[in-house]
């Protein structure tokens, strides 16, 4: 039986593609009050269209790796102001974001480097297939480098020199050197992963979940990042009772279907994300109930102009949006063939072209939060829980990671 | 012209932070300017310790701000001598940005460049005195900017580069020598202490599961419980001891009371596990028996029945009760553990078979929740290595009351593994 609700495909794709003007408009308070984390922002973005579209037609859109309008892409310093992106391709705001100061990239430009903002710039990087670049491979190991400063003793990571630990910095700097292929890199002498997993390890709680470092609250965002961690370090071993964390995970599901983030808080979609992916992880999806979670994420449409807010009735940002179509395709109601609960709703082409659309959906991977043809192209590595001893159940997007099921 | 105009914003919210009274309260809202020429001149407000900034107006003031912090930022800091003025300068650039831009990490990162530049000359002069006072002061800041930005993670983690360095100075004091004879440094943190603790709990008043304030405060009384050692305290130091020891009595000992107002705070539940753990760890002094670890495990438990008999149908009641049975499998012994396995099981089945309310969804909340506590404290026995074979019996019932409810699946699939 399929939702009544359907997901609003040209109308979420004109919302994100519209954003770039909106924000940087002068009268846009959205974007007044965000400008230092321009660079997730538009991680949010690209990644959420490129569910969505083919990466060629992507590219045009947002003007991800050349600008429409000018000849002239290069990152002079006349364009180093902080006017947004206008008049530049995304790739070269980018780089205009590289803080030689640090190595690393800051959310905006002239700030300092932050191992979050240097995440959605790799990220961005890579979808853009802009990793190999000459213009990259010049700052490539003042990067890496920055990511190592970043390690302390007992192998957590700060976010900058200012020395503030939280798991997401672990997260974002496995992520990051992964993304760098250069994780485990034993002659450039990077991290020590294996320090970095067992501090992730110490983090969990006795109720199975993860706060932002060890003792802190259990949140369902912080337990993404070690989950994800872990995976990209392969030492979900280190997990203690894996029933236990998937347990605390699903009793977030809400009555209206939706997720919190903990225990009485009310449901956002973001935690579609943050949940979904950890679940997949562990090989436990089908322990909450997909169903009541997809019609949650598709009330929270905005039906008029697009978008997706945090939960029904509520203002959409792109956020929300990245999170709630990243829930959608974790979920996999958005690749079902014909007959599935989730219709695509095409106004220019009807049903048949709302089909059509659907079959050319990219996926989404849970540990990098990329498109999953990004992250085979750069070949990066993970690992995941399979609980069932049978790998022909392990989800297609996760085939390429190696397996772990308990036994080690 | 613009220039000017935007110098002069910065001018008139830097003047309006530093002038007495210091505001302790800010809002970003719709300001009730009497006439139509206020709206178009004024974008503030200042009525004693409030501080408004009229929301339609963000959006301008930020622009403005912004520009005016990146010039200054590149005069102040590319300098090699770095004049006061352009220091100053940015600093009040920065106090104005952060309060619309409060998780700006490099305006956080700038203003504690500042700081350090400023400190440092006090450092010179020795006065001690006003370096705290020094601290204190932007203690307030940050603490006036909670009032409208509560969740801003940057804001947080530099309050916590703050008091670091409070208490730098506080260790300081005890390497160079103490104010006076009785002086010890326990006190000055002790000081520091309450007021963190306070600030954190006004704002989780008013932002009910903080969960940057209730973590702050774990920092907190964490530092508490470390100074009690032995090679941070001085000698004779007792008084200092005890007065910790009643800081830590006292933040373990409030959950019940804030869970009866804030029945759906997690953090609060959670910070109370990490209290308890604190007072249990540090509370008994180096004579610390089981059997007095035991009188309070026992007496928590007292609590969380007292709770869950007024609020039968609330999770976070339940989790605190998964919190307090933690502390039994480590205090009791086997056999101890097993007859409270057993009550528990006794209790959370007469919660199920009791559950009545007018209301059809309390009574499935309530026995959903008694349902998932059994099997929850079942399987972390389980994990604690204690056999149970001898409740067979009893799972075997609760086996049937979860197949006679909606339970989730992932209840059904932990309780299928319990065997």
């Amino acid at each position: 039986m399929s939702s009544s609700i359907p997901f609003y495909h040209n109308l979420h794709v004109q919302y994100i593609q519209s954003l770039a003007s909106k924000i940087d408009s002068p009268t846009s308070y959205e974007g007044a009050v965000t400008e230092h984390l321009r660079m997730s922002g538009i991680y949010w973005s690209i990644t959420a269209l490129s569910l969505l579209l083919p990466a060629e037609q992507v590219d045009q859109a947002m003007n991800l790796t050349s600008c429409c309008n000018i000849e002239n892409t290069s990152t002079s310093p006349e364009n180093k102001t902080t006017e947004g992106t206008k008049n530049q391709s995304i790739v070269d705001f980018v780089h205009d974001c590289f803080d030689e100061s640090t190595g690393g990239f800051g959310g905006n430009k002239l700030q300092d480097g932050h191992i979050l903002y240097t995440l959605s710039a790799l990220q961005i990087l890579a979808i853009a297939n802009a990793l190999q670049e000459d213009r990259f491979l010049q700052i490539k190991r003042k990067v890496i480098q920055f990511i190592q400063s970043l390690q302390q003793s007992d192998g957590s990571f700060a976010g900058d020199k200012w020395g503030e630990i939280d798991t997401r910095f672990s997260y974002c700097a496995l992520s990051s050197l992964s993304l760098l292929g250069a994780l485990n890199d034993d002659s450039n002498h990077t991290v020590n992963v294996q320090k970095a997993a067992e501090y992730i390890a110490s983090c969990q709680n006795f109720d199975g979940g993860f706060g932002c470092h060890p003792g802190a609250e259990s949140h369902a965002g912080q337990i993404f990042t070690c989950v994800g961690a872990l995976s990209i370090a392969k030492r979900l071993d280190l997990l203690r009772d894996v029933d236990l964390l998937c347990w605390w995970l699903c009793e977030r599901q809400c009555d209206s279907g939706g997720l919190n983030g903990r225990p009485e808080k009310q449901a956002d979609v973001c935690y579609s994300w943050w949940i979904l992916s950890s679940l997949s992880i562990l090989g436990r999806v089908d322990w909450i109930s997909k169903k009541k979670l997809a019609s949650f994420i598709l009330k929270c449409q905005d039906e008029d102009d697009g978008g997706i807010a945090d939960r029904p009735g509520d203002m959409v940002d792109v956020f929300h949006t990245f999170f709630g179509i990243a829930g959608l395709s974790l979920l996999g109601v958005l690749h079902e063939e014909e007959g599935g609960i989730l219709k695509v709703l095409d106004v220019e082409n009807g049903e048949e072209g709302g089909e059509e659309r659907k079959a050319q959906y990219r996926r989404i991977d849970p540990v990098y939060a990329l498109p999953t043809d990004v992250v085979r192209k750069l070949q990066l590595q993970g690992q995941i829980w399979n609980p069932n001893k049978d790998s022909s159940l392990v989800d297609d997007r996760l085939r390429s990671y190696s397996i772990y099921n308990g036994d080690m | 012209m613009e220039s000017h105009s935007e110098s002069s914003l910065v001018s008139e919210l830097a003047g309006l932070l530093k002038d007495t009274p210091i505001p302790k309260e800010l809002e970003v809202t719709i300001l009730p300017f009497e006439n139509d020429e206020d709206v178009n001149t004024s974008s503030f407000m200042k009525e004693g310790v409030h501080l408004g900034i009229h929301a339609p107006n963000v959006p301008k003031l930020a622009r403005a701000f912004r520009k005016i912090y990146y010039s200054l930022r590149n005069v102040a800091f590319d300098s090699i001598d770095s004049k006061n003025d352009s220091m100053d300068n940015l600093m009040d650039c920065i106090s104005c940005l952060l309060l619309l831009c409060p998780d700006h990490a490099t305006a956080w990162a700038d203003r504690r460049r500042c700081l350090l530049k400023r400190v440092s000359a006090l450092e010179k002069k020795s006065v001690t005195a006003c370096m705290l006072i020094f601290w204190i002061a932007e203690l307030g800041y940050i603490t006036m900017l909670f009032t409208q930005h509560s969740k801003a993670p940057n804001a947080w983690g530099h309050r916590r580069w703050v008091c670091r360095q409070m208490l730098a100075l506080f260790s300081l004091e005890n390497r160079n020598g103490a104010l006076r004879e009785d002086w010890h440094p326990s006190e000055s943190i002790i000081q520091w202490a309450t007021l963190e603790i306070a600030v954190c709990s006004v704002i989780a008043e008013t932002y009910p599961k903080n969960y940057y304030a209730w973590t702050h405060r774990i920092f907190v009384i964490r530092t508490l419980a470390n100074i009690m050692s032995p090679s941070m305290c001085t000698k004779n130091d007792d008084n200092g001891r005890e007065n910790i020891k009643a800081v830590l009595e006292t933040e373990a000992s409030l959950t019940e009371p804030w869970l009866c107002r804030h029945v759906s705070d997690h953090s609060a539940a959670h910070y109370g596990g990490e209290a308890l753990a604190l007072w249990l760890q540090v509370g008994g002094g180096s004579n610390v028996t089981r059997k007095w670890k035991m009188a309070i495990v026992q007496g928590k438990l007292q609590e969380s029945r007292r709770l869950i008999m007024k609020f039968p149908s609330h999770e976070v009641i339940w989790t605190w009760r998964r919190i307090c049975s933690k502390f039994c499998f480590v205090t009791f012994t086997k056999e101890e553990a097993l007859s409270f396995l057993q009550e528990e099981i006794s209790f959370a089945s007469s919660i199920f078979d009791e559950a009545s309310s007018n209301d059809a969804k309390e009574i499935e909340m309530q026995r959903l929740f008694s349902m998932a506590y059994v099997v929850w404290i079942l399987k972390y026995a389980r994990e604690c290595d204690f056999d149970l074979i001898s409740l067979m019996d009893e799972i075997n019932v609760i086996k049937g009351r979860v197949r006679q409810m909606e339970m989730p699946k992932s209840v059904i699939q932990v309780l299928m593994k319990l065997g």
